[in-house]
């Protein structure tokens, strides 16, 4: 009967903003994330002028925040509420593949500019629809109200 | 500095965000492939650039395998030390796949 009535409730799965989260994020984790983010820059800059372009290209792509993020969101929410944003980060991967064949089939046809904005646009278009299967696939990971 | 900055300015995104399924996604957001590429243009050459997002694309198969790991082993072994094995599986898979494609398939 229970598992009747949670497989009949309507979940929530539409994204929606959440300005108190801003308040949730310390000073420490920022400065941890710039940290990653810039020394993940500098080694694949590093790399690519020791080895090529398209080694140093690799670490574009290397989960450098993804420890970290997890790690974080484990010590706020519990280790579900870190799997289901290591789900969501499946997805934003996929996006990642899209955003980097659509700068490597572009980058010298177009203005420089256009192509980032253009692979950003993929990275969006692919995460959308993706999440969107996902909402469709598996609600109970998307349910707001679970999280 | 700009990847740095870009990737807090998707942290900021990702805690604004709900459900965590979504937020998540941009944890693999490309923020130190925009700032990267932009240096490499302004540095170097839109051919670098192009070379540059070609290994991002083998870079980006690793990441969702990565990924894949994560949300496989974190039930298990916690997050610090999921990510971390997530992270010996992008290894594993990038260095694999970079050296299949273009090393040996020369």
């Amino acid at each position: 009967m229970a598992g009747e009535h949670r497989d009949t409730a309507v979940r929530d799965v539409t994204p929606s903003l959440h300005p108190e989260g801003l308040r949730q994020i310390g000073s420490r984790e920022l400065i941890v994330r710039f940290c990653l983010g810039a020394a993940v820059s500098v080694i694949a800059g590093i790399i690519a002028k020791a080895v090529g372009a398209r080694f140093g290209g690799l670490f574009l792509a290397f989960p450098a925040i993804l420890p970290a993020s997890l790690t974080i969101i484990q010590e706020k929410g519990g280790t579900r509420r870190a799997d289901r944003d290591a789900s969501g980060a499946v997805l934003g991967a996929c996006g990642l593949v899209v955003f980097a064949v659509v700068a490597e089939s572009t980058f010298t046809r177009l203005n420089p500019a256009v192509v980032l904005v253009t692979s950003l646009a993929g990275w969006i278009v692919a995460c959308g629809i993706l999440y969107s299967l996902l909402a469709l696939v598996r609600p109970d990971d998307c349910d707001k109200r679970q999280d | 500095m700009a990847g740095g900055a870009l990737v807090v300015a998707f942290a900021l995104v990702s805690e604004l965000v709900k459900p965590k399924a979504f937020a998540g996604l941009f944890a693999s957001a490309p923020s130190v492939a925009i700032a990267s590429l932009a240096i490499t243009v302004i540095t170097e050459n839109a051919e670098k650039a192009r070379d540059a997002s070609m290994g991002m694309v083998i870079g980006g198969v690793a990441m969702v395998a990565c990924c894949v790991v994560a949300v496989g082993v974190i039930p298990r072994l916690h997050a610090f030390r999921g990510s971390l094995a997530a992270v010996a599986g992008w290894m594993v898979v990038a260095l694999g796949l970079y050296f299949g494609v273009f090393i040996g398939g020369r």
